[in-house]
This record gives C-alpha cells, structure tokens and sequence, in this order.
C-alpha cells in the first residue's frame, strides 16, 4: 500500500508538470518506437525467411549460371531474376522408374514406337519422287535420330531418385501485372506442408488446386495468391462507338492483361485483369468516336482470365488465357504475392518451347501437299497459298498437346530428401555440370550473418543511443524542477517523509515517464509496423502484421552460460527485455535528481 | 508532553566560525497545554521548533516527546516521531499543489506508513469547515482556506504536539481570529499540546501561558 501511495504521489508530480512530463514521455517513446519497429520488422522477417526456407523441402537444384544466393532468392521469395534452368531431362533424374516413365509419355523416345510406323505412312505418301521426297526424307531422318538417341534412356529409375522423397518443378520468368508467376505442378498445393512446426499446407480461400488437365481449361487452370487478389481488379468496360469498332477495342484493350471480350451488337463488353493504370484516359483516334464509355470495377474473382506477361514486368503479353480456378488463404509468405500456373500451360505458350510432335506433324503435312499435288494445275497455287496460311496458324495457335520432356526447360526444383541423405545428395549434384544443389536454410542463415543481422545490431544500437538520449531528457526535465520542488520536498520530509522516501518518489517519478513513454512508443511501434506492413510486404514479400507478442524470442538464461535444462525451456519474446532496460534506464537517470532530493536541507528550503 | 533539557543548537558559518542560536537549560509543554511563544524577529522561534521537529539536528541536550528522546535517535526514528507525533502548521501553508484538499490531509497519514483514514481525513476537512471543497486543489482555495486544511493536515495523525509557525502571518486580519479560533479548538478537542509562535500580541493576548524565547534561552 506504501508503495502504491508513492507512486500516485510520483504520478501527481508527473500531471503537475503535464507539457514538460508529455514531452519528455514523448521523446522515449519515440526511441522505444524505433526499437520495437526494428525488433518487430527483423523478427518477423527472420521468421518468415526461415519458415519459407524450409517450406517442406531441404534443397533446391537449380543451374549453375549463378551464386546459390540467387537461387534461393529467386526460387523461395521469387525476389530476383531466376538462373538459367536445368532441363527436363535432368529433372526426370530426381523420379523413380514408374515416375519416370510416366512422364517420359510426352517424350520423344516414347512417341517413337509410333513414329516408326508414321514414317513408314510418310514415305509411302512422298514415294512420288521429287523434292517433296527429299523435304520427307531430311525431317525424318532429324526425328528418328533423336528418337534412337532418347530410345535407349527408357525403362530406368533416375540416377538421383534413391535419394529424392519428392521433387517439385517451377518454372519462372513471367508476370501478371507485377506478380511473379510460378509454374509448377499440383503437388505445391496438394503434398507440400509450408508450416513444418503446425503441418499446415497451402489453404484454399475460394475454388480448388488447378488439375493436371481439365476437360474445361485443358492446361490453362492458374490459383492466385492472397495478395493478387486483394491488389488487382476487375474491370468491365462498356462502350459503342461509331467508326472503326474493331480499332477501338484493341486500343481499350491495349494492356497485357486482356482477359476476355464480348461482342453484342456494336457495344463491346472488355474485361480487363490489371492495376487499371492508364485506363482513365479514354482512347481517342481519327477512326472511331467513342459514343458511350462506361467502366465498372471490381474484385478479380474465379472463372476471370488473365495472360501472364513475357520475361519482365510489363513485357509483351502471352495470347494464352489461363483461367482462375482457385484463391489461396493468406499464409504470410511469399506466395501470397504469386500466380501459380499449371505447368504444362507456361510450355504451351508461345515463345517458351514450342511442341514439336514431328512425326505426327510431317504425316499430316506430307497428307496435305500429297492432296494439293494432285489438284488441277489452275486450283493448286491457291490451294498452296491456303497451305501456308494453316501451318502458320497452326503455329502461332494455341496448342493442347504437352511439350516433350526432351524439350522442356526448369528453373528450379525443391527437392526433399531423407536427412541422412541430404549431404549426400547435395555434393552428387554439385559435383555434375549441369545443375548445383543448394541448402536454402543454410543460405538464410549465412545472409542473416552477413547481411541482416549486423544491419539489425547496428540499428538496434542507433535506436538504444535514441532511447539513451530520451532518458537524458528525463534526467534533465526532473532536474530542472527540482529546484521548484525543493520545497515540496521540505514538506513531505517535515510531514515524516524519510530521506529515502522523496529519493523513491523521485526514482518512481522517472521510471513512470520511462515506462509511460515506452509503453506508448511499443504500441505506436506495433501499430505503425502494422500499417507499413502492406508497404513491407510489397517490397519483400514479409508479412509483418501486428506481432504484438511475436519474435524475436531468445534463452535469456543461455546468456548467462547455462545449458540444458530450464536454459532451454525459458524462452521469452526480446521485446520483454524493454521492460527492465527501461526501469534500469530510468534509475540511472533519477539517480542524480534522487540524491538531490534525498539531500535536500529541510530546514533551509521549508522557509517559515 | 514536551521537554526539552539542555538543547544548544548552533550554525556553521561560512567563514568556519559557529554561531550559537539556542541554549534552553530547560523548555516543557504539558499534555493538552496551549502555549505561546513570542521573541523578536532572529532570534530562534523557528530555529526552536524545527529543532523540536527533528528537522534540523540538536547539537546537545535531549528532546523528550511523550518521554522519548529524539536527540538521540537516527534520522529514520525521527522522521518516524515527526509522522506520527507532531504535527506542523506553517505560515505559508505548505500544500501540495497537485493535491485536492483532503488529498494533502491524507498526505500526512501515508509517511506516517499506517493506515490511510480516509473516513478521519473527511472528518477533519468538515470541522475545518471545508466539506464543500475538499475535492478542490489549493490553488482553488483562498489564504485562510489553505491554513485550515493544513491546520487538518497537522492533526491528521492524532499527534502529540502541534507547532504552528506564526500561522496568521499572511492572513487577512478578518480571518485571523478564526483560524487561531480553529487551531485552539481542534487542539482542545483532540488532547493536543500546542506550541505556537506568533508576533501577534492580541494573538498573545489570548493564552493563559505566554512564554518569551529570550527568557528560556541562555543565547541573547
């Protein structure tokens, strides 16, 4: 009780002193801010970076085109510009038999049963002679070359597979407006656990997991992180216009995003997929007179389509359409800023890879020129005009077909292997040339140590000096009402206030603004972390969030040299350790007004 | 009771010379006695009572407070005595301005370290006739307002003796009577020896003992 009445003594002096005492409250917290906003933001960041560093994998395989940093950077939080990618091949080394081969159906060594017998159709339909038999005969000879070469590769469990508990495919280097899209195939959603500790895997807000293949979508099926969705918009675009209608669709669908148009008599309905930049300004040409223009906007939903963007944000846009068939929850990691694409879709787009089923498509061919050959002389130079006119399409169209192994390219894969057979796994791969194996957990540990730890100790020091420099200022302000306060003091002591008691009051006063100031600095921190947290997110993929309680956490006891035991149970969140550094603060800065106060000449400064 | 034996004080000054203020062979006040003291400006009426207080040290002789002697205490014990067996009216008040009226009476229980009486505070601030603002802060108040409630604060813990330093020194003429009326009144009430020092002949006038400082103390 004693004590609780020196302390509502401390408070009054506090309120008595109320712009001095706000202000000088005003100033820790601000120092306390700064320590919170940097504990909170690192804290969190070293979280996530580990947690999605071991997002269900241990390894990531890659090219060796660059430094493992990279790697680990581009293929975890998609933040820079993936390596040059290993081949399909490679990848089917990371299989077992069954897996293998099951893939290998779209390869070229599994077509050539069946190209043998295509080949001998073809030379039949080109024995004519002449210099369609020599076309014939070059191509084919291309394709049973490769064929014989893939042949002997069947049938054989990939040299790494003894080692690979799963291997995941992505495929990076296009964008949705300016979120990365990831190419992948259904097991990042349907096998792979992102919260080791909780077992959690991807959540689905809305829709489903894109299928291997639709009846529907076929391989254009994409899910779209939590962040895409909340950021970007749909937006339908009415409009009639007189004159060129055709022109002033494609100059208000003129953004990479076009998702879809409608056509109902001479009014155009345009759904668009992007941030909308630019589309407040209404096309104007000589060539058509806008005569009505009407944008409606709203969130981007499932079923709507989108084309992703080739190699760079803002570069030209595939003709490929995928469609949205599912929404992820939130999870705090960098997939909530990502598009997931079905794999076999990024191959089918145009300037990726483009399928190459050469026998099938000679035999057709051959079929065709066999047919024209036999058109009256006066149809054939149309019928052949036609002819290059089909192949053209046919080769810029969109193709359903999957592209063969032999063919595809992969930027990364996350592997998880035993344990035990991690190292093992990790030198067999590096000691080839074609790809390197990288440990993410160890490349996030070796950026924390060189990079971000010492930038956060820095900081953490900067933002003490602030907090020390705020505890100068209590000093100060108490001091500098000592001397109107002398006489309070006379007072209370010649009430029966020992000298240990004003020296208390004093001591409690300072911790009172120490600790006043820093509870209102935690919470302007957390709430200010809070609201930067979308603008944090965005630059690096972190959710930051209001982590009130959160990280970091260390073993104080640890710190003291003990191992073991209740060393390793008692884990505290960092932020706890404001509590005593701030009373310990204050102390030290109400010392010097205390033991004037405890030395205070009663007697002099009662007066009468 | 009060009784003071032998007390000499004297100050240091600032060319290491000592100045003599007290020595009083013999000073005693009875229980529930009312005294008076009188003397000429310096010459150790204050001095006198801060040392009674234990505010400033004896340098001999013993201070007998309900025949404890708190020359020969520590300071602790005498800050304890002062809390919880005098009480100290001062000219100029002395309230606490961040503290509401019956907030500065309680102010004076809780160094005493016993427990807070808020009912007795109440009760105090009533019969100094100031119930209609106690939640007032002194700033609030007027002159005389303010030596009520500290003469309810001197009283707040039943003390033995009450020492008022010329209580209505700066207190309009009008007023003065009341509050010597008020501090005579409660003292009686209460049992309380009071030992007060005043320039005031009518002041003087009114009790029965009126002691003169330059006749009990040996320094002229």
């Amino acid at each position: 009780m004693y004590f609780l009445d020196l302390l509502q003594i401390a408070f009054r002096s506090i309120r008595q002193r109320g712009v001095a005492s706000l202000l000088t409250m005003f100033s820790m917290s601000l120092g306390v801010t700064l320590v919170v906003a940097v504990l909170s933001i690192h804290g969190v960041v070293d979280r996530s970076f580990r947690n999605n560093a071991s997002l269900g994998y241990n390894l990531i395989i890659g090219g060796k085109g660059g430094g493992e940093e990279q790697l680990t950077l581009s293929t975890v939080y998609y933040l820079s510009r993936p390596l040059y990618p290993v081949s399909g091949n490679y990848y089917l080394e990371f299989m077992s038999r069954e897996e293998r081969d099951k893939q290998m159906v779209h390869s070229f060594a599994h077509r050539s049963h069946e190209a043998s017998t295509i080949v001998n159709d073809i030379r039949q339909l080109t024995s004519l002679g002449g210099p369609l038999e020599l076309l014939a005969d070059e191509a084919l000879d291309k394709v049973e070359q490769r064929q014989d070469a893939q042949r002997a590769d069947l049938d054989r469990p990939g040299m790494y597979s003894h080692l690979t508990e799963f291997a995941i495919p992505v495929c990076l280097g296009d964008y949705f407006d300016r979120f990365r899209v990831v190419a992948t195939n259904t097991e990042l959603f349907d096998s792979l656990v992102y919260d080791i500790e909780n077992q959690r895997k991807f959540e689905f807000a809305q829709g489903r997991n894109f299928h291997h293949f639709d009846q529907e979508h076929t391989y254009f099926e994409a899910v779209l992180g939590s962040n895409v969705v909340r950021e970007i918009k749909t937006a339908i675009i009415t409009f009639d216009c007189e004159g060129d209608v055709d022109l002033a669709q494609s100059q208000l669908a003129g953004t990479s995003s076009v998702a879809g148009v409608k056509r109902e008599d001479r009014t155009l309905i345009v759904t668009l997929l992007s941030s909308l930049e630019g589309m407040s300004k209404v096309p104007e040409s000589d060539k058509f007179k806008l005569t009505q223009f009407r944008i409606e906007r709203r969130p981007i939903t499932l079923g709507d389509q989108f084309s992703p963007s080739h190699g760079f944000k803002g570069g030209g846009a595939h003709a490929s359409k995928f469609t949205i068939v599912g929404i992820l929850k939130s999870s705090g990691t960098p997939n909530d800023r990502a598009v997931f694409i079905n794999m076999e879709g990024f191959y089918l787009m145009e300037g990726h890879s483009e399928p190459v089923d050469e026998a099938k498509q000679l035999k057709s061919q051959a079929e065709e020129m066999a047919a024209i050959d036999k058109l009256p002389t006066e149809k054939r130079h149309q019928a052949w005009l036609d002819y290059v006119a089909r192949v053209a399409a046919r080769e810029t169209g969109p193709n359903q077909e999957p592209l063969a192994v032999e063919q595809r390219k992969i930027t990364a894969l996350l592997l998880k292997t035993p344990i035990t057979a991690t190292m093992d796994m990790d030198k067999a791969v590096n000691r080839g040339k074609e790809a390197q194996a990288v440990s993410p957990i160890r490349v996030i540990d070796g950026l924390f140590g060189v990079f971000i730890n010492p930038v956060r100790n820095t900081l953490l020091l900067l933002t003490t000096m602030i907090c020390v420099v705020s505890g100068v200022s209590i000093l100060v302000s108490i001091y500098n009402s000592m001397s109107e306060r002398r006489q309070e003091i006379a007072v209370m002591r010649a009430l029966g206030a020992g000298r240990s008691t004003v020296m208390t009051i004093i001591l409690l006063e300072s911790t009172l603004l120490s600790i006043g100031g820093g509870l209102f600095g935690w919470l302007v921190g957390h709430v200010g972390c809070l609201i930067a947290s979308p603008l944090i997110e965005e630059r690096t993929g972190v959710s930051v969030g209001l982590n009130l309680w959160g990280d970091p956490f260390f073993e104080p006891l640890k710190r003291f040299g003990m191992e073991g035991g209740w060393a390793e149970r008692i884990v505290i969140p960092m932020e706890w350790t404001l509590v005593p550094a701030l009373v310990l603060l204050a102390i030290v800065v109400g010392l010097w007004p205390g033991v004037t106060a405890y030395r205070t000449d009663v007697a002099k400064s009662l007066g009468k | 009771m009060l009784e003071l034996r032998d007390v000499k004080k004297s100050y240091k000054e600032p060319d290491g010379g000592t100045l003599p203020i007290l020595d009083i062979p013999h000073f005693a006040v009875k229980e529930g006695e009312q005294m008076v003291l009188v003397g000429r400006s310096g010459c150790g009426k204050t001095t006198l009572l801060h040392t009674i207080a234990g505010i400033s040290k004896a340098d001999a002789g013993k201070i007998l407070i309900d025949n404890v002697d708190i020359a020969g205490m520590s300071e602790a014990g005498v800050d304890r005595v002062r809390a919880k067996k005098l009480g100290y009216v001062f000219q100029t008040f002395n309230l606490l301005p961040g503290f509401s009226a019956l907030e500065n009476v309680m102010l004076g229980m809780t160094f005493a370290r016993g427990r807070k009486d808020r009912q007795r505070a109440e009760q105090l601030i009533t019969r100094v006739g100031l119930a209609h603002r106690k939640t007032h802060k002194p700033a609030a108040l007027s002159v005389g307002e303010q030596q009520r409630v500290a003469v309810a604060r001197a009283l707040a813990n039943k003390p033995s003796i009450l020492l008022a330093d010329e209580p209505t020194a700066n207190i309009d003429p009008r007023n003065q009577q009341n509050i010597i009326d008020l501090i005579r009144e409660t003292c009686r009430e209460e049992g309380v020896s009071l030992v007060l020092v005043t320039h005031s002949t009518e002041v003087a006038g009114q009790f029965e003992r009126v002691d003169k400082l330059e006749d009990i103390n040996k320094i002229k």
